[in-house]
C-alpha cells in the first residue's frame, strides 16, 4: 500500500517540476505569454520547480530504500540517476542564464529545447525501469 | 455490458492492438510519450489552476493565464490521450474487468462536464473571471485531476483475471508487427 501512495506522490511532484520548468522552456522557444519577461516568468516557475524536485527526490529516495539492489543494479535506473544529475546541473545553471536579460533568444531556443530533451530522458529512464531486466 | 465487453475484446484482437501488446519496447515508449505529455502538459493545466485558486501568476489577469495556456493544453491533451487510447486498446479486454480504468474514465468524464459547467463563468468568460468562481473552478480540477492520476496509476496494480481472457495473436499479419516491434 505504502509503496503506490509514494509513486502518487513521486508523479505528483514531476508534474509540478516539469510543468514548472516547460512554462519557461514554451516561453523560450514557443513564445507563449510573449509579452512577459523570460526572467520574471522563470521567478514564478522557480518555487514550483522546487518544490516538485523535494517531492520527486523524496518519494524517489524512499521508492529506492525499498528494493536497493533491484535499482542500483538496473541500467534505466542508471541511465535515470545519470541524466538527472545532469538535467538539475543544467536547469540550476546555463537554463537560468539563458532566462536572464539580456540573453540573446537563439541561446533561449538552445537552452529550451536541451532542457526539455533532458527532462524527457529521466521520463524515458524512469518508466524503462520496469521493462528493463537487472542482473538477478 | 456484453456489446462493450465484445468490443474491448475485438479491439485487442486489432493486428496492431495485439503487437503492441506484447511489445517489451513500443509499449513503454508510449507509455513515455504519455508522461512527457502528462508532465510538460499537464503542467500547462497545473498553472491554469494555480492562477485560479490565486496561488501564482497573480500579477497576470486569469482571463489572459487562461487564454495564454489553452493551446500548449490542447496539444497535450491531444499526446496524452493518443498514448492512452493505444495503450488502453492494447489491453481492452484486461481493462473491462479493472476497476482504477473505469473509474479514471469517470473521472474524465466528470472533468469534461466541469469544462462546461464552468465555461461561461470561467474558462470563456468574456470579463474577469470572479475570484470566488474561479477558485471553485481551480479546485474542483485540481482534485478530478489528482483523481486522474491516482486511478492511472491503480490501473497497473489489478492483476486481470486470466481465465477470462480470449485475446490472443491470431493473424499471420498481427504475428508479423509482433515480430517487427518485439524486435525494436
Amino acid at each position: 500500500m505504502v509503496f503506490p501512495v509514494l509513486e502518487c506522490f513521486h508523479i505528483l511532484g514531476f508534474i509540478l517540476l516539469l510543468g514548472s520548468i516547460a512554462l519557461v522552456d514554451f516561453h523560450l522557444l514557443a513564445g507563449l505569454m510573449r509579452d512577459q519577461a523570460s526572467a520574471q516568468l522563470a521567478r514564478d516557475a522557480a518555487p514550483w520547480t522546487l518544490i516538485g524536485l523535494a517531492l520527486v527526490i523524496t518519494s524517489g529516495s524512499l521508492l529506492f530504500a525499498s528494493d536497493p539492489d533491484h535499482y542500483y543494479l538496473n541500467s534505466a535506473f542508471q541511465f535515470k540517476m545519470a541524466i538527472l544529475l545532469l538535467a538539475i546541473a543544467f536547469h540550476y545553471t546555463i537554463h537560468g542564464r539563458a532566462a536572464r536579460p539580456g540573453a540573446s533568444p537563439g541561446s533561449g531556443r538552445l537552452a529550451a529545447c536541451l532542457s526539455l530533451a533532458l527532462w524527457s530522458g529521466v521520463i524515458g529512464g524512469g518508466i524503462f525501469i520496469g521493462f528493463v531486466n537487472g542482473p538477478q | 455490458m456484453q456489446p462493450v465487453l465484445r468490443f474491448a475484446q475485438w479491439l485487442q484482437y486489432t493486428d496492431w492492438a495485439a503487437a503492441l501488446r506484447y511489445s517489451g519496447t513500443v509499449y513503454p515508449l508510449v507509455l513515455t510519450l504519455h508522461m512527457i505529455g502528462l508532465g510538460f502538459f499537464g503542467g500547462m493545466i497545473l498553472f491554469t489552476n494555480l492562477r485560479l485558486l490565486g496561488w501564482s501568476l497573480k500579477r497576470l489577469p486569469i482571463s489572459k493565464v487562461i487564454a495564454a495556456l489553452r493551446v500548449p493544453k490542447h496539444i497535450g491533451i491531444t499526446i496524452v490521450a493518443t498514448c492512452g487510447i493505444l495503450m488502453a486498446s492494447s489491453k481492452a479486454e484486461e481493462y473491462y474487468y479493472n476497476l482504477f480504468f473505469w473509474a479514471k474514465m469517470s473521472l474524465l468524464g466528470l472533468i469534461i462536464v466541469h469544462g462546461f459547467a464552468f465555461r461561461r463563468s470561467v474558462y470563456r468568460s468574456p470579463q474577469e473571471p470572479v475570484p470566488s468562481q474561479a477558485k471553485l473552478a481551480g479546485a474542483l480540477s485540481s482534485l478530478l485531476w489528482i483523481g486522474v492520476m491516482i486511478c492511472g496509476r491503480g490501473i497497473g496494480y489489478i492483476e486481470p483475471p486470466l481465465e477470462k481472457l480470449h485475446a490472443m495473436v491470431s493473424s499471420p499479419l498481427s504475428l508479423w508487427l509482433t515480430r517487427l516491434c518485439a524486435w525494436l
